[in-house]
């Protein structure tokens, strides 16, 4: 029955496949990259988009900011355009003195920006929709209903699972901060996967995402480390020899920065690949519309049935991903508060 | 290429927004559900030993009370068993004392008796004794002559003497 509707689903999506060379390139990266508009759709030869604020800091202009739409299909606004190629492609370049594209400040809202927006407000509402039960019951009488009920289990199982049991003694302190890592990365993840606004946004997907989620766990690690910790670090237990010439203390210290880095790239390079593989597999549904309507027909319906098992495979993944990045985040702060040893 | 270089724009809206939301639910959010939830598993936690102590207890007392229950089971069948002991002593001890008493009363009795008979018979002895000298003293002052009348008195005056006894007593 299943298969009968998507077949059906298939040959009804048939005729908006534009029968035109497919450009993987601009397909692939308008997906999983940032850009200044959030494209919903394509309507025949109309895009439907919304547009977002640009926002520059230059040193000529000072603060600038307009609509995107000001800077639609290679337009200029203020001196302000999208650079069409170059180190800058895809990104608001203004010309400098003597020719040259120069990149000014550039704090605009864009569709990733927007869309942690969306995610962080969807995710304060969601947790203090769930603390206020807490605060509303009395929670020895009565058991969690509705969010409360849903949310709690997944709050105690990381707070105790994870957070707990990596941590140890006085895993108190980090565990709100952990906790909101692990729903950030959980909800952004989700949210990219659903294919609509105000899914869609490949935000745990990009690097600057990443690495501010590294950096934040970078200081919980470092900033609450005690002192056998740095000990450790800067004057661990090894022959004097390797501590006379720093190797030790170089390698640990070059450590510091390897574990937070390795965070930002897991879960980058994860979401990233996850994004590439069902936007791949649907490709071959534009791929081969040139192809003749049995081959696209037969091939479409291989793809929509590739994608689902690729989005099953995604929801896992967005759990899995937010889930190690949270405990290896607790790992790195337990490793920091080490019990004086021996 | 820019995927792998993080953009300043978004490093910034993406620290501030999650500095934000973790500012928010780390001050209202899950330390409120956290606390909530370890307090619970307290209150659970301490529930059950709570309750165990109380199974233990019962069980104790249970074991008292069967101990208490046999041991006045064994108390009252050991009274019993006293008082059967008792009861049989004590009239064992009342037959014993009847039968002594009975003997010594029939003993007494059979004295008397023999006493009695004894003194009748010193009576009899002195009263023939009596009479004897009597009907002597009456037959020499008679005749000897006449056997037969001589009988015949005497028989008389046996009679009359016995007459004379019966009317006396």
């Amino acid at each position: 029955m299943m298969k009968r509707w998507l077949l059906i689903l298939c040959f009804v999506l048939l005729p908006f496949a534009k029968a035109d060379a497919f450009d993987m390139k601009e397909y692939l990266f308008g997906h999983i990259m940032d850009s200044y508009e959030w494209h919903i759709t394509t309507w025949g030869e109309k895009h439907i988009s919304i547009p977002l604020p640009v926002i520059i800091v230059d040193k000529n202009q000072g603060l600038s900011v307009f609509s995107s739409s000001r800077l639609a299909h290679g337009e200029s606004y203020k001196g302000y355009f999208i650079a069409e190629e170059g180190i800058f492609e895809g990104r608001v370049v203004s010309r400098g003195e003597d020719g040259e594209l120069v990149r000014p400040l550039d704090l605009s809202l864009t569709k990733n920006a927007l869309a942690i927006v969306i995610s962080g407000l969807i995710l304060i509402w969601l947790i203090l929709a769930c603390s206020s039960w807490y605060r509303r019951h009395d929670v020895l009488k009565e058991t969690p209903g509705g969010l409360a009920a849903v949310l709690e289990p997944v709050i105690t199982m990381i707070d105790k699972e994870v957070i707990k049991s990596s941590i140890g003694e006085g895993y108190e302190r980090f565990s709100p901060y952990l906790l909101t890592a692990f729903f950030f990365i959980l909800i952004n993840n989700l949210l990219g996967i659903v294919p609509f606004f105000p899914g869609g946004a490949n935000v745990t997907g990009n690097i600057a995402v990443t690495l501010s989620l590294a950096v934040f766990t970078f200081l919980a690690v470092n900033l609450f480390g005690n002192r056998h910790y740095f000990k450790e670090i800067f004057w661990p237990d090894v022959p004097i020899f390797l501590k006379a010439i720093p190797i030790m203390p170089l390698i640990e210290f070059i450590g510091l920065f390897t574990k937070p880095f390795s965070l930002m790239v897991r879960l980058f390079a994860n979401i990233l690949a996850g994004h590439i593989l069902v936007l791949s597999v649907i490709a071959m549904v534009f791929i081969t519309a040139r192809l003749g309507a049995v081959l696209n027909g037969s091939l479409s319906f291989v793809a929509v049935l590739f994608g689902i098992f690729m989005d099953c495979l995604e929801i896992l993944v967005a759990f899995i991903q937010a889930y190690v990045f949270t405990m290896l985040s607790a790992v790195f702060i337990g490793m920091a508060h080490p019990q004086a040893h021996k | 290429m820019n995927l792998i270089l993080p953009e300043s724009g978004l490093l910034f809206w993406m620290t501030l927004v999650f500095a934000i939301v973790f500012f928010i639910l780390a001050k209202f959010g899950f330390p409120v559900i956290t606390r909530s939830v370890r307090k619970r598993e307290e209150f659970i936690a301490e529930s059950l030993k709570k309750a165990e102590e109380v199974q233990e207890s019962y069980a104790r007392m249970e074991q008292e009370r069967q101990r208490m229950l046999e041991e006045t089971s064994e108390q009252q069948s050991r009274m019993l068993e006293e008082a059967r002991e008792a009861s049989a002593r004590i009239v064992e001890q009342a037959r014993e004392r009847a039968t002594k008493e009975a003997e010594q009363m029939l003993e007494r009795a059979n004295d008397e008796i023999r006493l009695q008979r004894k003194e009748a018979m010193q009576q009899l002895h002195n009263t023939v004794v009596e009479m004897s000298v009597a009907v002597a003293e009456k037959v020499l002052r008679r005749q000897f002559d006449n056997k037969d009348a001589q009988m015949t008195y005497i028989e008389d005056w046996v009679e009359q003497q016995q007459d004379g006894r019966t009317d006396a007593s």
